[in-house]
């Protein structure tokens, strides 16, 4: 499966119009794990939303395998189960009295069997690590990280092609942040994509392939970690958190170091400033 | 957004209305009420009508916003007019089968229909030229003297001051969790009135739970910040009554009383 989004812009009507996006044109396809970075208001959210139809169009067109989003060559109910949006926060939209009712939401909005829906509601909340024992409970009486992973599940339940995530790890503590992208890169295989935001590139490097980076409604860099990591003096102005030890080779490289500035990882750093040194002839100052 | 709800509708100025106390603003707009319901003849009217006119003019305020605050009554305006010109009594002008219209039905039709429309613009233009901070502030400070009677004066206006405040977020709210909702198939525009109810539950439960939330967290910042209600609470924005507010309320209320006494 493969979206394509065409030279998509977006404004919100108001009192005062605000323009979200700006000639966005961008491929997502399965089999790929992107990484979608932007500050706050640059439009990620109103991007996510084009993926799998709940914004429309407003000028450009969404392509899916090529069929128009905008002709109506496909419809939108349609395009919703095939890319299961996780929101931000998605605890707030549990609302049923059983686990098992909850994510059996989705299978069952969707018009399948109920031997079907058992036994992806069954499969899906294995996934996240939730066993029998919580099919019967109130999705209310969880915790913070146990309700976040229910959410989860009430979507892959549905079993998407691609997966969009936005800002999946907020306010979980490391332990549940790693649990979340951990099962993220097991869950994915060829035929499943995933779209990952953040504002973190700490937390996205060493796990996406692809990284877009989104200002002010365009796309400012698009490539590999490495390539993106490259510019990473540029993304820390323009307020992405990027990794300090990216900085460090930066501000080297800046120096006149024979380093590749595109790492991002400390052993990787550590490794290619010890050959720098060592080029750099007799300078032993680690 | 899905919702286009201008319930805090107020447009922000520097006129000459918008920097009136807001309690003349409150005062003027009871008192031209109780005036619209007095004052029974077009005459009458016509007066009032240009004093509302004045104000708009004076105030900056956009005829759209004017019209925009009409809308929601127009049926009703709409039916009244219809019904009291169709079944009133008196000399018949146009009979057509069993509908017949009367000059009494007329006159008493176009009346509650004037009657009902500047009723709307003077409340509509106390609001879009007051915030709705400044009312609340007013109507506690006027409903001041009942608070010897025990009346909870300050809860009540805290009350409407927090729910006014929680209006645009419970509707980004409401978007947020519908659009949530619609990723997982929810359906929110088709079916008979019962489907569509029982739709309405995956929205309404989450949003519940959310506001009880948000009513929680609040209170414990309140407390935290040791509020304890209205008793000697001081106020960052006192209400100052000034020469010119005296002035303009003098001068409306006299007017407003001539316009009772002549027509």
């Amino acid at each position: 499966m493969q979206i394509e989004l065409k030279n998509i812009s977006y404004t919100y009507d108001g009192p005062i119009p605000v323009a979200a996006l700006h000639n966005i044109n961008l491929k997502v396809q399965t089999g790929e794990i992107l990484g979608l970075i932007g500050h706050t208001g640059s439009g990620k959210s109103t991007l996510l939303q084009h993926l799998n139809g709940l914004l429309k169009p407003q000028e450009g067109d969404v392509l899916v395998d090529g069929k128009s989003v905008k002709n109506g060559e496909i419809l939108l109910t349609k395009l919703r189960f095939r890319v299961g949006l996780v929101f931000q926060y998605p605890e707030y939209q549990l609302f049923e009295e059983t686990i098992f009712k909850e994510v059996s939401f989705g299978p069952k909005s969707m018009g399948l069997k109920e031997e079907e829906i058992e036994k992806r509601v069954k499969q899906s909340l294995l996934d996240v690590g939730m066993g029998e024992e919580f099919y019967e409970r109130s999705p209310f009486e969880l915790s913070g990280g146990q309700k976040r992973r229910v959410a989860l599940a009430s979507i892959l339940a549905m079993e998407p092609d691609i997966l969009v995530l936005d800002e999946p790890t907020a306010g979980l503590d490391p332990r549940g942040r790693k649990e979340i992208l951990d099962f993220l890169l097991k869950w994915r295989t060829d035929k499943r994509g995933i779209v990952l935001v953040s504002h973190n590139m700490e937390e996205m490097a060493p796990f996406a392939e692809r990284i877009v980076v989104l200002h002010q409604g365009s796309i400012a860099l698009d490539g590999t970690p490495e390539e993106v990591f490259y510019h990473a003096k540029e993304l820390f102005d323009v307020g992405i958190k990027v990794p300090q030890i990216s900085l460090v080779v930066n501000s080297l490289k800046t120096k006149g170091y024979n380093i590749d500035a595109g790492i991002f990882t400390v052993k990787e750093a550590a490794k290619a400033i010890y050959d720098a040194l060592k080029d750099g002839g007799g300078r032993h100052g680690l | 957004m899905a919702f286009d709800i201008t319930l805090g509708q107020y447009l922000p100025g520097d006129s000459f209305i918008h920097r009136l106390d807001p309690r003349t603003k409150l005062i003027i707009a009871v008192a031209l009420i109780v005036v619209l319901f007095l004052v029974d003849t077009f005459v009458g009217y016509f007066w009032i009508a240009l004093f509302l006119f004045l104000a708009i003019v004076n105030g900056n305020i956009p005829i759209k916003s004017v019209v925009k605050s009409l809308k929601p009554l127009t049926f009703i305006i709409v039916l009244t007019v219809i019904l009291n010109i169709l079944f009133t009594d008196g000399n018949t002008l146009f009979q057509l089968g069993f509908i017949r219209i009367t000059d009494q039905g007329l006159y008493k039709g176009l009346m509650l229909g004037f009657r009902l429309i500047l009723l709307i613009l003077s409340t509509t233009i106390m609001t879009l030229t007051t915030s709705p901070l400044a009312i609340t502030d007013a109507l506690e400070n006027l409903l001041g003297p009942l608070k010897k009677l025990k009346f909870p004066v300050h809860e009540l206006s805290m009350m409407l001051t927090i729910a006014l405040r929680f209006i645009p977020t419970l509707l980004e709210e409401t978007d947020k969790i519908m659009k949530a909702q619609m990723a997982r198939g929810a359906d929110f525009e088709s079916g008979n009135l019962l489907k569509r109810a029982q739709n309405m539950v995956p929205l309404l439960v989450p949003l519940f739970v959310s506001a009880f939330r948000r009513a929680d967290d609040l209170a414990i910042a309140m407390e935290s910040r040791c509020y304890r209600g209205g008793e000697g609470r001081t106020r960052l924005k006192e209400l100052v009554y000034e020469k010119v507010d005296y002035v303009t309320l003098l001068v409306v209320i006299l007017a407003l009383a001539l316009v009772v006494y002549l027509f």
